[in-house]
């Protein structure tokens, strides 16, 4: 029991390390650098959204929500910098819908791709499967019109017989 | 092809213009039947020679159950041997598609019978002087070739002519020897033996035989013809068979002296040919006349009666033997054997044979009967050899006895012959006797033959084996006789291939051919078909190892014997192969092997048909590739379910490779993104 709750415990524990990971660079941003921390976090909105709403269930369309969201943010802190990198430069581009449609776009991609992507590959498997299974019915009449009916009862009476 | 089945070749193949003729000479009319030269089975018919059509001449057709003497028909064909009526020729005869006999041809004699019983005694003058002498040369020619004529009687000697000058003996070749005569005309040696089991025997066995028909000449019937074989054995053992025969016979002191040497009891002491040819000239040498049986001081009592003669004795234990095996016990019977019949000899070896322990098991009476019958072979040394409730001679006698049982379907006989030649008592008996010459005497089995048949009875149940086996070896004439040939005479394998040939033509194909007789008549006339009969002793009918093996078998004796085609046999091999090919499941493959045979059947060689059709290997490689089948078949439908059941499975692998897939987009996305954004930013 004790054990079962000690595992039940190690996700927890282990997800409390990034977040202090990310309590220590918000802090650091807010001291070193608040003009960037400021459009990072407005425009990584989304991926700490998904990030707070589902954990450990998506892990992979977390990661490509993170990192579609931040290529998306990474040109605008690049206009940031740019243009002076101070909060009133900071506060325009954010008042810019471009911008947000450019960090949010990213975001946008993600949650199509994590959509999309297992629909596409799901469709892939389908034609796939029944291309095989298409391809068994053949092999299996074949087989019968070779051997007969036989067959088929035989192949049913060692089926039974081995079951 | 030998000698031996050239001779047995029927010579016209039974159109209507030749139909009974054996070689093209003498036409045998089987509408002329000539009842009083019948033997017994065997029937005689009128013969018109066509080399000399004004003589007279007449063939015995035999019957296919009864072995005939071939050695000595070989001897009297190949020799002249006068005295005796002429065998001019014999071979197998066609007298139909279906119907070829056997045929013996002889010389008919002109003249009647010499001895009817309604005219009377013969005077003892003309029968000493004029008969006697003429047959005592006829037994002398034959002892020279070895053999005995073993038909001296009086219902087998014949004037020569009409005149009644000559006299001749009639033939003996025809039937086993001995089994025309009367008891009454058998000596010790043979008396109390099965009629077919009497055996060759020797020149003893004739000088015997012509004592008993002079005593039938002048007393003008035929001695003891109201008793019983058993109690004339018996008597002769009482009284002796000169004592017993001539028994109010009025004689002159030279017929008694001819006669007292002839039936002497003891053939040590019976006269033998050479005494018979001077036995005018030595009248001052009268030999004692036998008593029977040798004497005992005193007897030995068994079952409340006192016995002092042996073979009474032997006789007497044999009838009863669970009782006689307590004469074993203590030594009581070998204690009298030496102290009152004074047979230190025999005493020690039946001192030996062990009685059989109580009970009441079948293994037990058989063992019972087993010492009962080396015990009754010690007691009387040159009798027959009795086993159960049969007895039979040496010289062929276990032979002609087992054709006997065959032939009246005696399964009682059978039953009593396969326990003797399965115990191992004739090999024993060989093998004890010390005496080599005693062994040749009586020669009830010659030791390989012994050995052989002991060999086959083990493996009594498998097709060529066993008693059927026994039967064809130990009567090399003897015709197969299997019921899938009624009345068909064959003598020889390739006889055997021609007549099925043309039983399986006209029933197309649809007949039993291989059933214990055909198998065990063909292993018995040909040889190296060993591996076959193992093959097919492994299998059973029907089998396919068991068809193949048969197909095999019947193909080398084509080759071997009948190298011709045989469209009959390829028809019996559709019937036995179409089973077969119809199980395999191939459609492709069983159309492919029909096709094969189809062709192949049209050569008429069964070798060929084997080997096109081969039948054994698309059989294993059909069995194999069916189970493959079935394999992929049932792959082929997991597969398919497994493929319609997974959608769940593939829908989570889908969204596991599809969020793989859109992290790594991403992660690239990101990085591509960071690079331009370096290069641009820094860039400019």
């Amino acid at each position: 029991m004790a054990e079962t709750a000690g595992k039940k415990a190690m996700p927890k524990a282990g997800h409390r390390k990034p977040v202090f990971w990310i309590l220590v660079f918000i802090g650091c941003g807010t001291a070193l650098f608040p003009p960037t921390l400021l459009v990072l976090l407005s425009g990584m909105i989304p991926s700490i959204v998904a990030a707070l709403l589902n954990t450990s269930r998506i892990g992979g369309n977390l990661a490509a929500m993170i990192a579609l969201n931040l290529s998306g943010v990474i040109p605008v802190l690049g206009i940031l910098w740019q243009r002076g990198h101070n909060l009133d430069e900071a506060f325009i581009i954010l008042s810019d819908p471009y911008m947000w449609l450019a960090m949010f776009g990213g975001a946008g991609i993600a949650t199509f791709l994590s959509w999309g992507v297992p629909i596409f590959v799901f469709a892939v498997y389908e034609v796939k499967a029944k291309s095989a299974a298409r391809k068994l019915m053949r092999q299996r009449t074949k087989l019968l019109e070779e051997w007969g009916e036989q067959l088929a009862e035989d192949a049913k009476a060692r089926t039974s017989g081995v079951n | 092809m030998s000698i031996a089945e050239e001779l047995d070749q029927p010579q016209l193949t039974g159109t209507e213009s030749t139909a009974g003729i054996l070689r093209g000479r003498f036409q045998v009319n089987l509408s002329a039947p000539i009842p009083a030269l019948d033997r017994k089975r065997n029937k005689a018919y009128r013969v018109t020679d066509n080399s000399y059509p004004e003589s007279s001449r007449y063939a015995i057709v035999l019957d296919p159950d009864v072995p005939y003497r071939m050695d000595y028909a070989n001897m009297l064909r190949n020799n002249e041997v006068t005295g005796t009526v002429d065998l001019l020729d014999y071979g197998a005869v066609s007298f139909g598609e279906m119907d070829t006999r056997f045929v013996f041809v002889f010389e008919r004699p002109e003249g009647d019978l010499v001895f009817n019983e309604l005219e009377g005694p013969i005077e003892e003058r003309t029968v000493l002087d004029v008969y006697v002498p003429a047959i005592i040369e006829t037994i002398n020619k034959h002892e020279k070739f070895g053999f005995a004529h073993r038909g001296i009687r009086g219902s087998n000697l014949f004037f020569k002519d009409e005149a009644r000058t000559e006299i001749i003996l009639g033939e003996s070749a025809t039937t086993p020897a001995g089994s025309d005569q009367p008891t009454v005309f058998e000596p010790l040696e043979s008396a109390n033996a099965h009629e077919f089991g009497r055996g060759n025997g020797n020149a003893s066995f004739d000088c015997y035989a012509l004592g008993v028909l002079i005593v039938q000449l002048v007393g003008g019937t035929l001695p003891l013809q109201e008793k019983n074989p058993a109690e004339i054995f018996t008597q002769k053992l009482e009284q002796g068979s000169f004592a017993l025969l001539t028994k109010g016979l009025s004689l002159s002191n030279r017929c008694k002296l001819l006669l007292s040497g002839l039936l002497h009891d003891d053939p040590h002491r019976r006269w033998d040919v050479e005494m018979l040819s001077k036995w005018c000239e030595i009248i001052q040498d009268r030999p004692t006349p036998g008593l029977g049986d040798r004497k005992g001081i005193a007897p030995i009592m068994f079952e409340d009666v006192e016995y002092d003669r042996p073979r009474l004795l032997a006789q007497a234990m044999t009838q009863k033997p669970k009782q006689a095996c307590g004469l074993l016990e203590d030594k009581k019977l070998s204690n009298w054997v030496r102290n009152s019949l004074r047979d230190d000899e025999t005493a020690d070896r039946m001192a030996e044979i062990q009685s059989p322990g109580q009970g009441q098991s079948r293994r037990k009476k058989r063992d019972e009967f087993t010492t009962i019958a080396q015990v009754s072979g010690l007691l009387d040394p040159n009798g027959s050899l009795c086993f159960k409730d049969l007895a039979f001679a040496g010289g062929g006698g276990l032979g002609s006895i087992l054709s006997y049982a065959f032939m009246t379907d005696s399964s009682d006989m059978k039953s009593v012959l396969g326990d003797l030649l399965e115990n191992g008592i004739l090999i024993n008996m060989a093998t004890n006797d010390q005496d080599w010459e005693a062994l040749k005497r009586r020669g009830w089995l010659s030791m390989s033959l012994a050995n052989e048949c002991f060999d086959l009875m083990k493996k009594k149940d498998q097709l060529g084996f066993g008693l059927e086996r026994c039967l064809y070896d130990l009567n090399p004439t003897l015709t197969c006789r299997s019921p899938n040939f009624p009345g068909s005479y064959i003598s020889t394998v390739r006889q055997l291939i021609e007549i099925a040939e043309k039983k399986l033509v006209s029933s197309n194909g649809n007949m039993s051919l291989f059933d214990r007789h055909t198998a065990a008549f063909i292993a018995s006339r040909s040889t190296g078909l060993r591996q076959y009969f193992t093959e097919l002793s492994k299998s059973r009918s029907g089998d396919l190892k068991h068809t193949v093996s048969l197909l095999k078998l019947f193909a080398h004796l084509q080759n071997v014997h009948y190298p011709r085609a045989l469209p009959g046999f390829c028809l019996w091999a559709e019937t036995l192969l179409k089973p077969l090919i119809s199980n395999i499941q191939s459609d492709l493959r069983r159309e492919f092997v029909k096709q094969r045979f189809e062709a192949a059947k049209r050569t008429g060689s069964l070798n060929t048909l084997i080997s096109a059709v081969d039948i054994e290997r698309h059989m294993k490689l059909d069995s194999r590739e069916y189970s493959q089948a079935i394999m992929s078949f049932i792959n082929a439908e997991r597969l398919a379910i497994r493929l319609h059941d997974a959608v769940q499975e593939r829908k989570a692998e889908a969204n596991k490779y599809g969020s793989w897939l859109a992290s790594v987009f991403s992660i690239a996305t990101l990085v591509t993104s960071m690079i331009l954004s370096t290069l641009y930013f820094l860039g400019s």
